[in-house]
This record gives structure tokens, C-alpha cells and sequence, in this order.
């Protein structure tokens, strides 16, 4: 969501945030220390000790800001019309050993497409898109008990975010016949 | 990168050497390459000068794991088990030519770290893998 990486958000209701141990002790986390007795604070002070992540969270806010003015519906819209279109454009690749993972219905689906193409391994796929300057993810996906599962060894995926326009969904497919014509498929 | 996929590696990786298994192999050994998923096995049978007489390998993986691994077992034919243990990393880059990313290069020494973990530990009498 456009924030600095090291920080998110935790929402959780009190009385579960009030019943969880501290994970992490230091500064600001306790209310009394005693030799034979110790209280917490509350939270979310309990669960922040010692010096505060300051710059990342004021990072954080700019990002929220920057996202709420421009508004979350359209943020969803643009992410929405672009997996559309790749997933339109992917139709190019049938019959060539495509496998989109997933509905191919981008009101389903986040703007993230996993997929593979013939049989270029997706850490290929990913390294010869690397070279044409396209940056997409390939591997497990966190989820390697799913793979295993379906006997995915791994896939492909591209995702769009607000600042990705056509012009990038362009690319990749450029990248992708690239590929293709590389390992003749 | 686009280099790295000539036809030669293509060929390799779908038509692989030396795949498969030994009915007696003398030693053995596999390992996994985390990032990729990429595995490997390989099974060696040795010869009474300690020579390597026959070498076969099984797993998956992307094609620059499977390519290297395949060139590596057509490289070692008649090779003393103590030189397979002392192979250096410049056989397989010999072997694939230029032009791996440093991010990919576990991949292609996935199949030499086998195969001198089989050779090591054939030498030094440490039991087999269990296939």
C-alpha cells in the first residue's frame, strides 16, 4: 500500500488485545515493576516497547493519506480494468501451454495473475522477463503446501497496483512471446 | 540472460543425459535448491581404480538446474572419485558458458553440490541416501 516496508497495522478488539502476553519487553510496555510483581500497560502500549518505529510510521500515514484521497474504489477500478486486460491478452498464449491459475474473471480476483507458460519454469519465465526489464514474482508464493497439493512445482505472477498502467501489461506480454519464441513454444 | 537459453541448454533440459537410475549405484546423494524447488539426485557406480564407470540423475526443476546437472554427469565419466570431489564450480560454468545472474547461480551448481556430496561421501564411507 505504498508504506515503508518494516511497519503495518494490527486491528484487533481490546479485550483480546487486553488478554494476549507482551511479546516483547522494554521501554513503555509495563505499568509496574516490582521484585515480587509485575503489571503491563495497556494496549496498544503494551505490545510497542522501547523506541518506537517514528519514520516508518509516519511513513505509513503519508501512504494512507496518499490512498485515501485518491480514493480506494478507484485504486480497486484501475487494478481491476488492468488485470482485465492482461487476462484478455493472455488469450494469445492458448494453445501453447498456457495454465492460468484461478478465474480468469478480474471482478473475482485481486489484481494478481499466477500462471505458467508451456514448459518454461517459472524461475525461467522470471529471469528472461528480468532481462526485458519486467519484474514479476515466481516460486511457491508462500503456499508450497497448495502447490505441493495441486503438483504445481511453481508458478508465475504478475501483479498491478496503482502505479502499473496498459503500457506495463504491454511489456510483460511482450516479454512472455519473448520467452516463448526463446524456448520455441 | 536471453544468451543463457541457446539451443544446446533447451536441449538439455528437455532431453536430459544420464537420467534416471542406477540398478547398483555405489554412492548417492541429493539435495534441493529451497529458493526454486529445484532437486537433484545422483547416483554413481564406481570402478575398482575408484573411477567413476557410470553416473545417472533424477529431479526437477528449472532448466538452467536440470541443464548443468545433465552436462555435469557426460563430464565425469572416467573421473577419479577424489578429482569429482575436488571439481570447482568453473566445470559447470564451462559447461553452460556465460551468462547466469548471480541470483540463478544456486541453481546451476545445484547438481556439481550432489554430486561431490555423493563423491565425498563415498570416499569417506558414510552410508548412502535412501531413495
Amino acid at each position: 500500500m505504498l508504506g515503508p516496508t518494516g511497519i503495518g497495522v494490527l486491528y484487533a478488539k481490546h479485550v483480546l488485545l487486553d488478554a494476549m502476553p507482551p511479546f516483547l519487553t522494554g521501554g513503555d510496555m509495563i505499568h509496574r515493576v516490582g521484585y515480587r510483581h509485575t503489571t503491563f500497560n495497556t494496549p496498544p502500549w503494551k505490545f510497542e516497547a522501547g523506541t518506537s518505529n517514528v519514520a516508518d510510521a509516519i511513513g505509513l500515514g503519508v501512504a494512507v493519506d496518499y490512498l485515501s484521497n485518491i480514493g480506494m474504489d478507484v485504486v480497486r477500478q484501475h487494478e481491476r480494468d488492468l488485470t482485465a486486460y492482461a487476462l484478455a491478452r493472455l488469450e494469445e498464449f492458448e494453445g501453447r501451454g498456457l495454465d492460468v491459475y484461478g478465474p480468469r474473471d478480474a471482478d473475482r480476483i485481486s489484481g494478481v495473475i499466477s500462471f505458467n507458460l508451456g514448459d518454461i519454469h517459472a524461475h525461467d519465465l522470471a529471469s528472461i522477463l528480468d532481462t526485458e526489464g519486467i519484474c514479476i514474482r515466481a516460486g511457491h508464493h508462500c503456499a508450497m503446501p497448495l502447490m505441493d497439493k495441486m503438483g504445481w512445482a511453481a508458478t508465475a505472477r504478475a501483479s498491478f497496483y496503482l502505479y502499473n498502467t496498459q503500457a506495463d501489461v504491454d511489456a510483460l506480454m511482450d516479454g512472455l512471446h519473448a520467452a516463448a519464441r526463446i524456448f520455441k513454444i | 540472460m536471453d544468451d543463457f537459453y541457446r539451443d544446446f541448454i533447451l536441449d538439455h533440459y528437455r532431453n536430459p543425459r544420464n537420467f534416471g537410475h542406477l540398478e547398483h549405484a555405489d554412492a548417492s546423494a541429493e539435495d534441493v535448491n529451497p529458493l526454486c524447488g529445484d532437486e537433484i539426485r545422483m547416483e554413481i557406480a564406481v570402478g575398482s581404480n575408484g573411477e567413476v564407470t557410470d553416473i545417472r540423475f533424477s529431479g526437477k526443476g528449472c532448466a538452467i538446474s536440470q541443464a548443468s546437472a545433465s552436462m555435469l554427469t557426460e563430464s565425469v565419466v572416467g573421473m577419479k572419485l577424489e578429482d569429482v570431489a575436488r571439481l570447482s564450480k568453473e566445470v559447470v560454468l564451462e559447461n553452460v558458458g556465460i551468462g547466469i545472474s548471480p541470483t540463478r547461480m544456486k541453481c546451476a551448481m545445484l547438481g556439481l553440490r550432489v554430486l561431490k556430496s555423493a563423491a565425498i561421501g563415498e570416499i569417506a564411507g558414510w552410508p548412502d541416501e535412501e531413495r
